[in-house]
């Protein structure tokens, strides 16, 4: 029992960090029409600038630490729209394609040449990587907070896309952008709040995925946003329930997976789950809750 | 109110729109009428910054508007309902009304215009909390005509509000109509069903291939009865 809720709190934090990554590369689509591959280096930006701010406040001050990580991928999620992706913005979307997969070469690359290939070690705070008891129970902080904290963060996300102009507006805007426009709703502040939002989920996924990797690197954001992008697939991509279903399905599998799999097998689990999910969009092209495309003109 | 002049419009080697000027006073109906393809929706998108204007001048409220973005011309006092009423269907009908009020911040005033076009159209309280996309398309004009008037536009253009719907509904769209020009508002219609919108409009242009053929008085085009025939179709009086 308590393994199998050690191994549910695993799940569920894996597939929290999916699910924030997934929803924001979601809710940059739904409104752009543009996968950003350069989602990643959100990430990796935040765990630079925490990475900074451990020169600059020190290791004491993790409470100051934690913020400037999500701050500086707000920061930069908005400054990349502002510089890059607004001047395409009236291009046909593979143009916007391109331009994330040059902004993720180069940012890596910068981050290659001015920092260094090796890893840089960014020490957490002590309390997050302590275990506390509930019961009989040993559970890590780091884990219950990335639980907890992502839970909040997609419900305070449903209250504004439900409760605020520029919420509905964001909502509207994914299926019809011109009238939106016709609201007088301006239509660069939909998309910065797009990006800013899709900054902050990454934000927030930065700071665990640094607490757990205790290190910075310039591909940190590589992996974890090609799983997104897979769970925001599998959910239907562009769909924003989609992708938290997605993220969730997706670590609960992994997780799945790799407790039950006997170890002669276990390295082939993302084989499995491929596998797994290729059979899912065989019967499901569209994804979970992804609305059905029209695939006439290619079949 | 409105003075467009030497208005053209190109989609590439289209030319949709060709050297057109309209003239709305306040407090003027006007129709711009038309056969499909005439350029009627073109004209109106260039008005309301949608689409780009190859030539022209736009003065609105007595300022010159030619470059101005979509979203200062809503700001400013227009208002479009587009043609097939392009309401937000996965939204509900009150998040559609609430985003006609999106450029507004007098929270009384936006309950106010909410309930005065509940009263009018029962149907839209009954479904103020459901998609608005299982409105059927009657409904669906009333919520875009209602959604367009939220923002309180001094000059409210509507694109072919008759598209597609009963002869019962389109009757009941032109008796709001009616009410609106009442109200004092500004209107400039845009319609291929000539008879009806002639019926309560003061004036009227008429547009073909991209070029006015036909502007004056309602009356007068009423009794035009060749251009009634050779434009739009209809026996004159
Ligand atoms: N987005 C567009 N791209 C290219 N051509 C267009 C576009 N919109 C309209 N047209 C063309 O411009 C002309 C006028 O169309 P439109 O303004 O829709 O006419 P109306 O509203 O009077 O039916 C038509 O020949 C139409 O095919
Ligand atoms: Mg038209």
């Amino acid at each position: 029992m308590d393994y199998f809720l050690q191994q549910a709190l695993n799940a569920l934090s894996l597939g929290g960090e999916y699910a924030l990554l997934a929803l924001g590369l979601a809710i940059v689509f739904s409104v752009m029409g543009l996968v950003n591959f350069a989602h990643g280096e959100l990430i990796t930006v935040g765990g630079y600038a925490m990475f900074l701010a451990v020169l600059i406040f020190g290791v004491k001050d993790p409470l100051l630490i934690l913020p400037v990580g999500v701050l500086a991928a707000i920061f930069f999620a908005v400054l990349l729209e502002r510089v890059a992706f607004r001047p395409v913005r009236a291009a046909p979307p593979t143009t916007g394609m391109l331009m994330a997969f040059g902004i993720s070469i180069i940012l890596q690359n910068s981050a290659l040449i001015f920092v260094g290939t090796r890893p840089k070690a960014v020490p957490t705070a002590e309390w997050l990587m302590l275990d506390v008891n509930i019961g009989s129970l040993r559970m890590p902080v780091v884990q219950l907070l990335e639980a907890g904290v992502t839970i909040g963060a997609i419900t305070l996300l449903v209250v504004f896309m439900r409760n605020t102009t520029i919420g509905i507006a964001m909502r509207a805007a994914a299926k019809d952008f011109s009238t939106v426009r016709l609201m007088g709703i301006r239509a660069d502040r939909v998309v910065r709040t797009a990006f800013a939002i899709s900054g902050l989920l990454a934000g927030l996924a930065a700071v665990f995925i640094m607490a757990r990797r205790g290190a910075v690197d310039p591909f940190m954001g590589f992996t974890p946003v090609l799983k997104a992008f897979v769970a925001a697939v599998v959910g239907g991509f562009g769909s924003l329930p989609g992708a938290v279903i997605g993220g969730f399905a997706l670590g609960i599998a992994e997780v799945t997976l790799q407790a039950t799999l006997p170890s002669s097998v276990a390295g082939f689990r993302d084989a499995f789950i491929f596998s797994a999910i290729a059979v899912l969009l065989l019967f499901r092209p569209q994804g979970i809750l992804g609305e059905r495309p029209d695939f006439g003109e290619k079949t | 109110m409105l003075e467009a002049s030497h208005i053209s419009v190109n989609y590439g080697p289209i030319k949709a729109v060709r050297d057109v000027s309209i003239d709305v006073g306040r407090g003027d109906v006007v129709a711009l009428l038309g056969p499909n393809g005439a350029g009627k929706s073109s004209l109106l998108s260039s008005l309301v910054g949608l689409v780009p204007k190859n030539r022209g001048t736009v003065v609105f409220d007595n300022e010159e508007v030619s470059r101005a973005s979509t979203e200062d011309l809503i700001r400013r006092g227009m208002s479009v309902t587009p043609e097939g009423r392009r309401i937000f269907g996965d939204l509900t009908v009150g998040e559609n009304l609430r985003l006609g009020a999106a450029i507004r911040s007098d929270k009384d005033g936006i309950a106010e215009d909410t309930e005065k076009f509940l009263d009018l159209f029962p149907i839209l309280r009954k479904r103020f909390n459901s998609a608005a996309r299982y409105l059927s398309g009657g409904e669906q004009q009333m919520l875009a005509i209602s959604r367009s008037l939220m923002s309180r536009p001094k000059l409210l253009m509507l694109d072919e509000p008759s598209l597609g719907l009963a002869p019962r509904i389109v009757d009941q769209i032109f008796e709001f109509l009616v009410t609106l020009r009442q109200w004092g508002l500004t209107l400039l219609i845009v319609e291929q069903n000539a008879s009806e919108v002639l019926e309560i409009a003061d004036r009227a242009y008429v547009l073909s291939t991209g070029s006015i053929v036909f502007s004056g008085t309602a009356n007068e085009l009423s009794n035009s009865g060749g251009v009634m025939e050779l434009y739009l179709g209809l026996e004159g009086h």
